[in-house]
């Protein structure tokens, strides 16, 4: 299983290299998250408290939050459905488990790649300022969370399509609905039971809340992890689908 | 010295087939490597398979012929655990396990060539061989030695560092029968395996399969009807969605002679002589194609024919069998379907 998996996540990645989508997503990626840096450094002076909170929790992060997961993910069935390598790959003796896990650590390892292409921002931001590195490991801790609950969503969008426009779209709708759910908030009045339902679900709101003040609180691991093993169990009985078809 | 090493290599997986041979005939007590039974498979409404049954000998090649939609494709990703039979089926079984509750076993034990190779254009041919013989579970000294062996079986030496995405149709198809032979299966199944292929690659891929059968038990689907009688032990034909015959090579060979044809041309033939040439016994049908007697019959009629000219005194310019070819057959056996 476990060598199974990890040949997997290699060619994943082998595959991500040798397209050229990588590296546009990752100029891209580089270049907004670059440009927000050095505007939030300019706005708050040498205040890194207030550019920590806007990098990680802007309009610019919530941009590349929704949009970037779903690019690199729709591929990963679609493209295998499509061409036919789905299956080679199932009549191989790979159980749909290893197979549904390799591409979910192969696109789970590279949104971590980009986002840790944002720290050398932060090493060369503290050279000017103060930076707690405890709010930068929380921050990163909320990343990998979130990050693997949208590559788990992107993989099973995109084992529902061969094609993969369509994958990444109904990607980014179920992104923006996760993001949207915090602006529902305004609607309930402070003491609405409503308003902790979505207090609880909203990334943007334990983001503000929890990961940007250097906190990590159990229930948002375990609703990050419960929902990514969620999608990933729907993704494999979406593939199993065929053998009941 | 390429040929040491393909008998070398062919020595090595004989051994280790050996061994495992003792183990799958212990499963499946028999001889029978592919074992079929009232395969029933339908999509939606329509029913691509009706309750059809075979079975394939150890180290046999079969032959398994149709018209496009004949259900062939669907046979064989029944035989490779793709997709499932309907619920209400008979038994699939492959090495003496059954499909749906051994998939992986199944898949461990046979290598397939889908119908168009689908490759990874990305990677190199050594690189893609690499990464399917460790998803087929091979060890890493298993993988450089089994690697080296197919890309010399297969002739693809000399492209092993080329990417997948340049090579020609010919190279493709080589590069999925290798894949396929990774694992040293018991079991080969390959859909069509010289479609898109020039001559002189069909007469290599042919040789290949020919030796193939020495250590394991091939299936192949194909179009061409040359093909499948040159190289089959057994043919198999679908039409309809159910098994139009089954024959070993000696049985084709024998019905291809019932089912001949026998011509009569005759000096000023009479008007009764068609009539007269109908009622001999064994005769199922007369022709008349320009000037000449066409009869069909179930059995040998020339003795028949000859003793029937010298009663009536017709004067015989010739007396010449047709035989009928495996195309001829294979329409007749095919032409009452609907195709599916």
């Amino acid at each position: 299983m476990i060598g199974s998996v990890s040949t997997i996540v290699r060619r994943e990645l082998l595959s991500l290299f040798v397209s050229p989508i990588a590296y546009i997503v990752l100029f891209c990626f580089m270049l907004v998250n670059g440009a927000t840096f050095r505007f939030y450094v300019g706005l708050y002076g040498g205040e890194m408290e207030p550019v920590l909170v806007s990098t990680f929790g802007g309009p610019a992060f919530w941009f590349l939050w929704l949009l970037i997961p779903p690019l690199i993910t729709m591929r990963t069935f679609s493209e295998e459905r499509r061409s036919g390598t789905f299956e080679l790959l199932v009549t191989s003796g790979v159980s749909d488990a290893a197979l549904v896990a390799g591409k979910f650590l192969a696109a789970w390892v590279f949104l971590g790649l980009l986002w840790a292409g944002v720290l050398p921002l932060l090493l060369l931001a503290e050279a000017y300022g103060q930076l707690d590195w405890g709010v930068v490991a929380s921050t990163y801790c909320g990343l990998a969370l979130s990050s693997a609950l949208l590559a788990a969503i992107g993989v099973l969008a995109s084992s529902l399509t061969q094609n993969q426009l369509i994958a990444a779209v109904l990607a980014t709708v179920v992104n923006l609905g996760i993001v949207l759910s915090n602006q529902l908030r305004a609607l309930f009045p402070p003491s609405a039971i409503e308003l902790r339902f979505f207090e609880y679900v909203s990334p943007p709101y334990h983001f503000a809340r929890d990961f940007s003040q250097g906190i990590v609180d159990l229930s948002t691991i375990v609703l990050y992890a419960s929902v990514t093993v969620l999608a990933l169990f729907a993704t494999v009985k979406v593939l199993e689908r065929r053998r009941w078809a | 010295m390429v040929e040491d090493a393909r008998s070398e290599w062919t020595a090595v997986w004989l051994l280790s087939l050996e061994q495992r041979d003792r183990l799958s005939e212990a499963s499946c007590g028999g001889d029978a490597m592919i074992e079929v039974e009232g395969l029933t498979r339908s999509f939606g409404r329509q029913r691509v398979l009706d309750a059809i049954s075979f079975t394939v000998p150890a180290r046999q090649i079969a032959g398994f012929l149709g018209q496009n939609g004949a259900g062939k494709t669907t046979t064989m990703r029944i035989l490779t655990t793709f997709l499932p039979p309907d619920p209400i089926s008979g038994a699939v079984r492959v090495a003496g396990l059954d499909v749906t509750s051994h998939a992986r076993e199944v898949c461990r034990r046979v290598g397939y060539l889908p119908e168009s190779v689908p490759i990874f254009p990305e990677l190199r041919v050594a690189e893609y061989l690499r990464f399917r013989a460790r998803l087929k579970g091979l060890g890493t000294r298993r993988v450089k030695e089994r690697v080296g062996a197919v890309l010399d079986l297969c002739d693809l030496t000399r492209v092993a560092r080329r990417s997948l995405g340049v090579l020609s149709k010919g190279f493709r198809q080589r590069v999925g029968l290798a894949d396929a032979l990774l694992a040293e299966p018991e079991v080969l199944i390959l859909d069509e395996p010289t479609s898109g292929l020039d001559p002189q690659q069909v007469a290599e891929v042919r040789r290949i399969i020919g030796r193939l059968s020495e250590v394991s038990t091939v299936f192949l689907s194909s179009h061409v009807l040359g093909e499948v009688e040159q190289v089959c032990d057994q043919i198999v034909i679908l039409g309809g969605g159910t098994i139009r015959a089954r024959e070993t090579r000696e049985g084709w060979t024998q019905r291809l002679e019932r089912s001949g044809r026998l011509e009569l041309l005759l000096k000023d033939p009479s008007a009764g002589a068609e009539k007269r040439l109908r009622s001999l016994s064994g005769v199922t049908e007369v022709a008349k194609e320009g000037g000449r007697f066409v009869i069909a019959s179930s059995c040998d009629v020339r003795e028949q024919v000859f003793a029937l000219a010298v009663e009536r005194r017709w004067t015989v310019l010739e007396l010449t069998p047709r035989p009928a070819t495996l195309e001829s057959l294979f329409l007749e056996l095919v032409s009452d379907e609907g195709v599916a």
